[in-house]
């Protein structure tokens, strides 16, 4: 069971029956009581790199912005109206690379337990909507059940299309019935990545065999090599990443797959460079494309090309998605 | 550094009879924080643990404090799991009477605290400011506690003090920072570099470090053949793109 150091609760969160609930999961009925999230959420000069080793709890209610407009450095797998939307900000696991890091202030994992609201505002609109851009459920599932509410909303609401993607190994969100109307997307990365710069995350193996109970139990999945990371031995480490997959996976059940190098704004890596000077990974000296600090045009379609190209061994190239 | 910020000599006095670890400093700031000079020479790898008494319930219990209670209440972060207990602390210019404790027994009572938070806060961050009370009355109306009572309360409690405090340095060793190159600004001279060229330098001179790549060899090729100094800001743009070539290629070998 995670243990969080300290609990926030907004005072107007604090008689929800979800927040109710997670206390219960926690044990615990000790917490801090707060008038607004951002009191905490917000307060300047925090260091989300420190406060990710052991972060806190935040419950709070969400007011608005139930949806956001997709990024365009996003995937979109060719639908329109492409939102995502946030019920949870920041993730238990540390990725070294993770652009949330850089994205918010706090490295403290806030939780809105009004999930119900973002039901109703989003209803049975024709979206595609991620709703796990901004954390991974996976890990949060014992104590939240958000995944199991998404997929029960879903089901309710035949026009939606949800995205929930995942690091992590589930034993128990696969019992449940699936639903038509939502892909899994699984991240994988080669397990020399995960063990160096994806802490706190399930390893290949066990993401590998996620993606097989998955598939048994009857789950639209699409796998994700994005972001490929450059490691001085990227290309053998991809390779026998892709190798592996496809070996151990039912090829044909894959819905579609997505393949991208690592991108993010330029806002958002300065702000992770100014916690982690450490890292390979963000320290990287990237070009700055628009905005947004990417591997060198060169290097970059290198890497995607190799993964691509390896990919389509296996798979149909028309349901490859290449981000750019 | 962890900093123990002390107001009482006789707090401080008890910390120094334990506490022999040249990463820790102990200071008195003196009652209601009139002291503070210090915090100021504070960097991002410092931490402040304010120590001392405070009038609440419960005599004799030491509190970790979650949140200063002011007209704009302040949290201070708790990065790790500890099984000292939680609390709120207010700030009072005078000592808390009995009636003030009684009727708020889930609150402590200093002098100190939300001077210290307000001092520090203006560059420092929440997780570098921590507050470890220990409780000497329920509020006094006549007597005060007396030196000698309050070191001896320190005292009973140095154990857990000195865990929070081991713990913190741990959690603040961890933050690894660069050094940047002692050759970069000669180097960007030599490239002619404008400001943006420079920070773009300044990057690959970083991530060679971190990968222990040796740029050395390159730019001592380009001094050996008269390449660097370049005459134009264009010429420098391009050995910085040689520079990212070099530094993949060596990566690549690693």
């Amino acid at each position: 069971m995670i243990k969080f150091p300290n609990i926030y609760i907004e005072k107007n969160a604090l008689d929800h029956s979800n927040t109710k609930k997670i206390l219960d999961y926690l044990r615990t009925n000790k917490y801090t009581l707060i008038d607004h999230y951002k009191d905490v959420f917000c307060r300047p000069r925090q260091n989300p790199e420190l406060q990710k080793q052991n972060p806190n709890l935040i419950l709070a209610i969400k007011h608005k912005d139930y949806l956001y407009p997709g990024a365009s450095i996003c995937q979109d797998f060719g639908y329109d109206s492409f939102y995502y939307s946030s019920c949870v900000a920041n993730c238990i696991c540390n990725c070294d690379y993770c652009y949330l890091k850089g994205m918010y202030p706090s490295g403290h994992i806030l939780v809105f337990v009004n999930l119900e609201d973002y039901f109703t505002h989003i209803g049975n609109k024709k979206y595609y909507i991620c709703v796990s851009y901004d954390t991974d459920l996976f890990p949060l599932e014992p104590m939240l059940g958000y995944v199991d509410r998404w997929c029960a909303f879903a089901k309710k609401n035949p026009n939606i299309l949800l995205e929930i993607r995942t690091k992590f190994k589930s034993n128990d969100i696969w019992k449940i019935d699936p639903p038509n109307n939502v892909i899994f997307a699984f991240s994988l990365s080669p397990q020399e990545i995960i063990a160096k710069h994806e802490k706190g995350t399930s390893n290949l193996q066990s993401r590998l065999s996620n993606i097989c109970s998955a598939q048994n139990a009857g789950f639209k999945n699409r796998l994700c090599f994005d972001p490929i990371i450059y490691t001085s031995n990227w290309a053998s480490n991809y390779s026998s990443l892709i190798n592996q997959c496809f070996n151990t996976i039912n090829v044909d059940k894959v819905e579609d797959i997505s393949v991208g190098s690592f991108r993010i704004s330029q806002t958002y890596l300065k702000n992770i460079r100014k916690y982690n000077q450490t890292s390979e990974i963000v320290n990287f000296p990237f070009s700055n494309i628009n905005g947004y600090y990417q591997y060198h045009p060169q290097l970059q379609k290198q890497m995607e090309d190799f993964v691509y190209n390896n990919i389509c061994k296996y798979f149909d190239k028309e349901k490859v998605y290449l981000w750019n | 550094m962890e900093l123990i910020l002390c107001a009482l000599k006789c707090e401080a006095n008890a910390l120094f009879k334990h506490i022999n670890n040249p990463d820790v400093k102990i200071e008195c700031c003196g009652v209601g924080a009139k002291n503070l000079k210090i915090i100021k020479n504070l960097t991002a790898q410092d931490h402040i643990t304010n120590i001392g008494v405070c009038a609440g319930n419960n005599i004799g219990e030491i509190y970790l404090c979650n949140k200063i209670n002011a007209t704009r209440p302040a949290y201070p972060d708790i990065l790790f799991n500890t099984y000292i207990k939680q609390k709120e602390i207010k700030c009072l210019k005078n000592l808390a009477d009995k009636k003030l404790v009684a009727n708020n027994p889930d609150l402590l009572f200093d002098q100190e605290s939300e001077i210290i938070w307000n001092e520090s806060i203006k560059f420092l961050g929440p997780h570098q400011i921590s507050y470890l009370k220990i409780v000497s009355d329920n509020g006094t109306d006549k007597d005060t506690p007396t030196k000698e009572y309050i070191s001896k309360l320190i005292e009973t409690k140095i154990d857990d003090i000195k865990n929070f405090i081991d713990t913190n340095l741990k959690l603040f060793t961890n933050i690894k920072t660069s050094t940047e190159n002692k050759d970069l600004s000669k180097i960007s001279n030599a490239l002619k570099c404008s400001t943006y060229m420079e920070n773009r330098l300044k990057q690959q001179l970083k991530y060679a470090n971190i990968k222990k790549i040796k740029v050395n060899a390159f730019f001592n090729k380009l001094k050996n053949n008269k390449t660097i100094p370049v005459e134009h800001k264009k010429d420098g743009i391009k050995i910085l793109n040689s520079l990212d070539n070099y530094i993949i290629s060596e990566n690549d070998k690693l």
